[in-house]
């Protein structure tokens, strides 16, 4: 638990303390007004916390390089223009794809702007680092990239990447970092990914060091190994999934896996909704299908499983029980041509 | 997945179906990436998708055009606080800029700030940061932004109420 010092104070006393400040506000304040003051911070333990924080928040402000302040201030002037355009159907320059990294690449070496990086529904990009690793982001992800003197670290803010590392003879550790753990390469080739249960991670090639947020032992995956990372335990270790790493070719590749399991992979390369009636969702499919034209991919259920597309808008698709069919024989598997 | 009621799925699922080529539309018009046009109607819709509760909304479009403008705003900020440390750093001779470790602390620093200030109008976050980084009195800040010293008053108590909370949480 938070110190006393931290824990916030009532409503009451936060609104009286805000009003003091503000009435003794750079030097101000008649000196009835101050005797007044000082009476009531010494009336309760209560409101000498409550000025003691708020005299912490000042100092989180003091002290500012004037480059600092100074682009503080000016952002305001470009807010306030963006904000009261809004709704009126112009187009902002400001969200032009690329502008700010455009700008930046005059001034600063590219690795810097490389933070911040994201890649669109059904975009794939890849990025070469300033150490020559490769780092290949899947469909809707995003990534920041932090290199100093000391380390090497990437922080999956959200989807999945390929890592590649580049320079094994770079002293600096190489970390891969999600919300749930930790991940250092030991010269190799991996995948890390977000999911809404924790993060998963599929070595390739040599070996991964991975240690959860809440617990600093590290356990060594190797090539061909698989481990869901939670924030506070690793998973078991399980067999890498043949085909794990065929996104990084355009391909999804399945064996024997539910309709249900691949029609929401394939939702993740696609704008809009993608669903599958609960009464097909269990059906089982062995095939790949292309990641860069999801129609077709969804076409090429058809001949193989007894379904049917139902499209209503180009962002809304279903994946339906074909009528024609009789649900009862059991479904034929035959692999997914393309 | 979240724990979303199934009745709340389907209404977010109806919203979608009926108002998404809308809102999309919408956001293009006033967001020049496609891309992040389409991100942010995508965004929309998860961000109901979390919502505890969820009741059916008399307006849909007007509803979802307000959570939208919400996701919007955070990214206006982001980017201009971006572009203005840009500017401000191309003003600075090349040979006085600081260091990369310098300028990564920097942008630390400011996206921190930026997570303090959060959600406050335009003109709140302006006073409060006359005051706070230019030291900048009531009326002085008054002046500047063309408003009443109590109007400065408020805005500042807003300010300094909006970083508390940030920092400490909501009062007890």
């Amino acid at each position: 638990m938070s110190p006393a010092s931290a824990s916030p104070v009532s409503t009451q006393v936060l609104d009286a303390a805000i009003a003091w400040q503000l009435c003794l506000d750079g030097g101000r304040g008649s000196e009835a007004e101050r005797e007044e003051f000082a009476k009531w911070y010494a009336a309760h333990e209560e409101h000498a916390r409550a000025w003691t924080q708020l005299g912490m928040l000042d100092q989180r402000f003091a002290g500012k390089s004037t480059l600092t302040r100074a682009a503080l201030l000016r952002s305001r002037e470009g807010l306030g223009r963006q904000a009261r355009r809004l709704g009126r159907g112009i187009a902002s320059i400001m969200l032009a794809c690329g502008v700010i990294l455009l700008l930046g690449e005059r001034f600063l070496p590219v690795h810097y702007w490389l933070a911040d990086q994201r890649t669109a529904t059904g975009e794939q990009r890849t990025l070469r680092l300033a150490d020559n690793t490769l780092l290949r982001l899947n469909t809707h992800s995003a990534v920041d990239v932090r290199f100093d003197a000391k380390q090497r670290r990437v922080i999956l803010q959200d989807g999945e990447i390929l890592v590649e590392t580049g320079n094994h003879d770079d002293p600096r550790p190489f970390i891969v970092e999600t919300r749930d753990g930790q991940m250092r390469a030991l010269g190799t080739r991996f995948l890390v990914k977000r999911q809404d249960d924790g993060t998963l991670l599929s070595v390739l090639q040599s070996a991964v060091a991975a240690h959860p947020n809440a617990d600093v032992t590290e356990h060594v995956l190797h090539e061909g190994q698989q481990m869901l990372i939670r924030s506070d335990t690793l998973g078991p270790m399980l067999t890498l999934a043949p085909g794990a790493d065929a996104w990084t070719r355009g391909m999804l590749v399945v064996d024997n896996a539910r309709l249900r399991d691949v029609v929401s992979e394939l939702g993740r390369y696609r704008q809009g909704h993608l669903g599958v009636a609960s009464d097909v969702a269990d059906l089982r499919i062995t095939g790949s299908f292309p990641l860069n034209n999801t129609d077709l991919a969804l076409k090429a259920l058809m001949p193989t499983l007894p379904v049917a597309i139902e499209q209503h808008t180009q962002w809304w698709v279903t994946v339906v029980a074909d009528n024609a069919v009789n649900l009862d024989k059991p479904a034929v598997q035959k692999p997914a041509r393309l | 997945m979240p724990s979303a009621q199934p009745s709340q799925h389907q209404l977010v699922d109806a919203l979608y179906r009926d108002h998404r080529g809308w809102l999309l539309t919408w956001l293009k018009r006033n967001v020049a990436c496609p891309h992040r046009a389409e991100d942010l109607s995508q965004d929309t819709f998860i961000r109901l998708l979390g919502r505890d509760a969820l009741d059916p909304p008399r307006e849909p479009r007007a509803f979802l055009v307000s959570v939208a403008k919400g996701l919007l705003f955070d990214y206006f900020r982001r980017a201009a606080l971006e572009q203005a440390y840009l500017t401000e750093l191309m003003l600075i001779p090349q040979a006085e800029q600081p260091s990369l470790e310098e300028q990564q602390l920097i942008l630390e620093d400011l996206k921190a700030i930026d997570h303090l200030l959060g959600k406050l109008s335009s003109k709140a976050r302006a006073a409060f940061l006359y005051n706070r980084l230019e030291g900048m009195g009531h009326a002085e800040i008054a002046e500047k932004l063309g408003v009443s010293m109590s109007r400065v008053r408020q805005y500042l108590a807003q300010g300094i109420r909006q970083c508390y909370i940030a920092l400490y949480g909501e009062p007890a």
